[in-house]
């Protein structure tokens, strides 16, 4: 996490794109599905967040 | 009621039973393209019909659908006759829309739309180029995101003229 390492951290974030794009035959159903669940996870972490709002370290 | 979380299969079972006419847009839209993300909310379009508006209706109501605005119970002037209805449901929050002008009018996102079978249930997403005009359209630093993701993973996007956007 440095200044410096641009074309490492460009060639890590390609990496993980390939490794988690869905490939091309994935029923539209199943991507619909693993979409849904993460949009419940985003809003479970969010709330929680919330919740923990008041109890924030300095 | 608080906000529930988008349940993309209540939401389309609910316009099923009711045989609403509509494609599925948004965020939904742009994860059946294949760029799977978090979305907050979900996208109906639906053509300029009073009775089908009224179907929809039929359908926000099985889901106990309020007005978002000011949680009051949906009447039919709050879909027929206007351009959008958000409505607070127990399937999250539904954006009802019309579409613009060729080519991101109902009828052609429609014709171009891919079939998905989700939960048990047939319906419409709309394509990757209606995505990408409406995308375009909408020019939110969100919609640009989504560009990119979508150019990632398809190469170059579909680009036609949008009105609007293309005139000269």
């Amino acid at each position: 996490m440095a200044p410096g390492n641009e074309a490492e951290w460009a060639e890590l974030g390609a990496e993980k794109r390939r490794a988690l794009t869905p490939p091309p035959d994935t029923p539209i159903g199943e991507l619909l599905r693993r979409g849904q669940h993460l949009s419940a996870q985003g809003a479970k972490l969010l709330r929680a967040v919330e919740r923990a709002d008041g109890h924030r370290r300095p | 009621m608080g906000i529930a979380d988008p349940e993309l299969d209540v939401a389309v079972a609910a316009m099923v039973a009711e045989d609403a006419r509509f494609v599925v847009i948004g965020g939904f839209s742009v994860i059946a393209n294949r760029f799977v993300r978090a979305t907050e909310d979900i996208d109906f379009l639906v053509p300029d019909s009073a009775e089908n508006d009224r179907r929809v209706l039929a359908a926000l109501r099985r889901l106990d659908g309020v007005r978002l605005r000011d949680d009051e119970p949906l009447q039919e002037e709050h879909l027929v006759d206007q351009i959008h209805l958000r409505a607070k449901t127990q399937a999250g929050v539904i954006d009802v829309m019309r579409g613009g002008l060729p080519p991101l009018d109902f009828e052609t996102v429609e014709e171009r739309a891919m079939p998905a079978d989700y939960g048990g249930v047939e319906f419409l997403v709309a394509s990757l180029s209606s995505i990408v005009g409406f995308k375009r359209l909408a020019g939110r630093a969100r919609d640009r995101n989504d560009l990119i993701g979508l150019a990632e993973i398809h190469g170059e996007l579909p680009d036609e003229p949008i009105p609007g956007l293309n005139e000269d």
